[in-house]
């Protein structure tokens, strides 16, 4: 008696049901609460999710770091802010503009998916002489990377208004677009890991020697994670753009690279459900912090300023993890897939394996 | 002549401060291969060591000294309390783990301090200049010259001919044969995030005295300037990243000559450019070196 | 009591298994032999005692105390010196360097400089070139450095793993001449090697290691009678009398 092929899949499709189901019932017990700055919290927790997904795509795959990908997001808002900011108020928010783009102007999709696609496409000329590089050194190029992308957003002013803040987007994104496509990426996030291409990179990010031994072609299969993974972040960063409507680059910098990375690392970025998890997880965490950080600074209990208190922490809780928990809380087993006992085993044993000093 | 000559001193002054700031880094990095995020932040704990004692009367020289040993310590206890944890993780767990303690000490920095930046007491003669045989010269060039030459003569001194600086050099060579030998890891490592932190603190004074005032993201810019300088050194030497500082040092004031006023703002992305394309066609470094990082493809 | 045992002692690597349940003594001022293929777990076990690889199971005792949870410096502390296969050389440290760093244990200086000479007197090429970097030295010259270092921390045993890999025949004789003029001098060694023949004309006592697991032991007659030393090479070691 064989088990019918698709019960199988069926039990591998389970983590993934299960975690778009506990998204949905946030949006909407948040839609059914109606209170504005809920909304507004949880509109910002899919798009990050987008955004933590898109990185995962990539890191969580290849086990490459990689600290560009919030640069990604910023070209994404700035490429997709270019195309939608409707032609009356370009004068205005920007006031030297190439004539040859003053002309523009999309709708909100339209313009999303060619911010997404500049993004990609910038990363897919820089990337791929970086996907030779391993470990520190491509560590190291990618951050070189975000401070480029963070020096060209504030000073080409032109298309960016510089370090001062762009302003005059519409607002499109709220809470259900957001959540359509959170839930969209976490569906393509899932089969990108299943995919030939996710296998590929997993097989490489174990062991790279032995995955080009058997005929992988580990650089290609990483550029191509790259580039869709900066596509995500560019999508996640035009959706942030279009509900904040104004904003500067030091938005996608080094702040928002540290929380991304924490929702990343807390959650397990092997897993898309870890991932999805660690989003949820640092959401509450931050917003808990934050309303104390306000209460505290309004009624003054503190004898210092509370701004930064949030970060201090997040970097507390994200050290505790790297140091007990590194592999963050979903390790490698999809929540709610069935324990492979064995594979956990090996998998420890293996990172023992490669320790160092 | 003049110009020239104020252009030598001017690269000499800006580059030996920035292979301090390489120095401090390659220190941990020879050891443990990594690049340790929150090193700019030793630089802005010396900076706010000046500004909190500067109310005081102690001389300069004093504060100064307080501020290095206070880097330094601030160096050891990060190691001992974030890095030793995780180091038997990846790679990837240890940069992450300094860029969470870099984000932390700036924010610290930001609740208990000021988000603002605070001015520190410079004092007045090093914005003077002296007559040396017609030629006018800095005071500040030349303390930054001065402190930054016995600075480096010391580290050479200290990596030549002491026991310390031969396990160090040999800790960067193979650490597991180190171990072998009955040399205790722990003990190396500390030692090296102590000197790192010596030297972010005197590069810390010296920059800090250059712009005049300390803020929680002072750290940065001297962070990117030691990994730009390392990479362009080679990664692996305590003299590649001293080339590469120098190198660095004499380019950006080459720049802010040449370059248009409205391509200086795109400076950093060239330079940053630099440093990727150096990582991939000549990761040994620009100027000499044997290391060669693991590749594929 | 012997000066090393080793117990049931299995170390994994990941899925694989390379010691399976390894008993292994080494007494005082003997010289023993460990030998078998390549992959057999030779540098397996070496690396467990040393502490560079930690054994799942099973007990390590040197001198009476258990060794096995040890770091590799607290091991090397305790009097156990490994020359490892790749000897293990700081290329960017001069020669008289690598040596100093092989005295780092012993407090007394006149003590050091006292075992330096003895060294120098052993390996004149290394006081000849004592200010040159070590990594021009070559093959040879390397492998000498590796064991003057080794030697230079005074250790109660000295593990040599293959010290005459890669070096030409002359080499090769000159340094199993080394390493019985140690013997007699009464250091306690235990030897790594593929050369078998070699390794057992030296020996007092050998064990015959294969996938992981002992196939023989005793003194070397023994050895030589009981396997097929061509076969070891093959991995499957017969034991005389096992066939029917």
């Amino acid at each position: 008696m064989k088990m019918p092929s698709f019960a199988v899949t069926g039990r591998k499709l389970l983590p993934l049901i299960g975690i778009i189901v506990v998204f949905g019932v946030i949006a909407v017990i948040t839609t059914i609460l109606g209170i504005p700055l809920l909304d507004r919290i949880m509109t910002i927790m899919f798009i990050n999710l987008i955004m933590v997904l898109g990185l995962q795509m990539f890191m969580g795959n290849s086990g490459l770091l990689s600290f560009a990908h919030v640069g990604f997001m910023g070209i994404g808002a700035y490429a997709s802010a270019l195309f939608s900011i409707p032609v009356a108020a370009k004068a205005m928010s920007l006031p030297a503009l190439y004539p040859a783009l003053a002309g523009i102007e999309m709708g909100f999709f339209p313009a999303m998916m060619c911010g997404a696609l500049i993004a990609a496409a910038f990363a897919a000329i820089v990337g791929y002489p970086l996907m030779r590089l391993s470990d520190t050194a491509s560590a190291i190029a990618s951050f070189a990377l975000l401070v480029i992308v963070h020096v060209v957003l504030s000073q080409w002013s032109a298309i960016t208004n510089g370090p001062r803040t762009l302003f005059g987007l519409l607002k499109y994104t709220d809470l259900w677009t957001a959540v359509t496509w959170a839930l969209i990426i976490l569906v393509v996030a899932f089969l990108f890991k299943e995919s030939s291409l996710g296998m590929k990179l997993r097989a490489s990010r174990d062991n790279v020697h032995a995955a080009s031994a058997i005929g992988i072609n580990v650089v290609r299969a990483r550029w191509l994670a790259f580039t869709i993974s900066a596509f995500v972040c560019g999508m996640s960063g035009a959706l942030w753009a279009h509900f904040i409507t104004s904003f500067q680059p030091g938005a996608f910098y080094m702040t928002q690279t540290f929380i991304v990375l924490t929702m990343l690392i807390v959650g397990g970025p092997r897993t898309v459900t870890g991932t999805a998890i660690g989003v949820l997880l640092v959401t509450i965490a931050t917003e808990g912090l934050r309303a104390m950080e306000n209460s505290f600074s309004v009624s003054g209990v503190l004898p210092f300023e509370t701004v930064g208190m949030t970060e201090i922490l997040l970097a507390i809780l994200l050290i505790f993890m790297l140091a007990f928990r590194p592999g963050g809380l979903v390790q490698t087993i999809e929540l709610g897939a069935r324990r492979r006992v064995r594979a956990a085993a090996i998998d420890t044993s293996e990172a023992e394996l490669s320790r160092k000093a | 002549m003049d110009g020239v000559l104020q252009f030598i001193l001017n690269s000499l002054s800006l580059g030996s401060v920035y292979a301090l700031f390489a120095l401090g880094l390659i220190m941990v990095f020879g050891i443990l291969k990594l690049v340790n995020f929150a090193y700019g932040e030793l630089i802005m704990v010396a900076g706010y060591t000046w500004f909190v004692l500067q109310g005081t009367l102690l001389p300069l020289v004093v504060v100064v000294l307080v501020a290095i040993v206070v880097a330094a310590f601030t160096s050891v206890v990060t190691e001992r309390v974030a890095f030793r944890p995780v180091r038997s993780n990846s790679m990837n767990a240890m940069l992450i783990t300094s860029f969470a303690v870099s984000t932390l000490l700036q924010n610290s920095a930001l609740v208990f301090v000021s988000p603002r930046a605070r001015a520190v007491d410079v004092p007045v003669f090093f914005h003077t200049n002296i007559n040396l045989g017609g030629v006018q010269i800095s005071v500040s060039n030349v303390v930054v010259i001065l402190v930054s030459t016995l600075t480096l003569i010391g580290l050479l001194v200290l990596m030549q001919k002491t026991r310390l600086g031969i396990t160090l050099r040999a800790a960067a060579d193979d650490f597991r044969m180190l171990q072998l030998l009955g040399v205790r890891a722990d003990q190396v490592i500390v030692s090296a995030f102590a000197i790192s932190g010596v030297l972010a603190g005197i590069a810390g004074f010296l920059w800090i005295s250059r712009i005049g005032s300390v803020s929680p993201t002072v750290g940065m810019a001297p962070l990117l300037i030691a990994l730009i300088a390392i990479v362009v050194g080679g990664m692996n030497s305590l003299s590649g990243a001293i080339v590469g500082g120098f190198f660095l040092g004499t380019l950006t004031i080459a720049l802010q000559l040449l370059l248009p006023q409205d391509m200086l703002a795109f400076r950093d992305a060239v330079i940053f450019a630099v440093v990727i394309l150096v990582l991939v066609f000549r990761p040994q470094g620009i100027v000499k070196g044997r290391f060669a990082t693991e590749r594929i493809g | 009591m012997s000066l090393l045992e080793l117990s049931n002692v299995h170390v994994r690597y990941g899925a694989i298994t390379a010691l399976k349940g390894l008993d292994l003594r080494v007494e005082q001022g003997e010289l023993v032999a460990l030998v078998g293929s390549n992959g057999a777990g030779k540098t397996t076990t070496l690396s467990a005692i040393a502490g560079v690889h930690k054994a799942s199971t099973g007990s390590i005792v040197f001198d009476g105390k258990p060794i096995h949870a040890k770091r590799s410096a607290d091991i090397a502390r305790r009097g156990i010196a490994l020359v490892p296969e790749d000897r293990g050389i700081f290329p960017s440290l001069t020669i008289e360097e690598n040596l100093r760093l092989g005295s780092y244990l012993v407090r007394d200086k006149k003590t050091v400089a006292d075992e330096l000479d003895r060294v120098f007197d052993r390996f004149p090429i290394l006081k000849e070139r004592a200010g040159q970097g070590a990594g021009t030295l070559s093959g040879g010259e390397q492998q000498q450095l590796a064991i003057a270092r080794a030697l230079l921390s005074q250790p109660r045993l000295l593990m040599l793993d293959e010290p005459s890999l890669g070096l030409s025949p002359t080499l090769v004789d000159r340094m199993f001449e080394i390493i019985q003029q140690l013997h007699e001098e009464g250091v306690t060694i235990l030897l790594v090697e593929q050369n078998v023949t070699r390794a057992l004309a030296l020996a007092n006592r050998a064990y015959v290691l294969t996938t992981g697991s002992l196939t023989a032991s005793g003194t070397p007659q023994e050895i030589m009678d009981s396997i097929d030393i061509t076969a070891a090479y093959l991995g499957g070691v017969q034991v005389a009398g096992t066939e029917g």
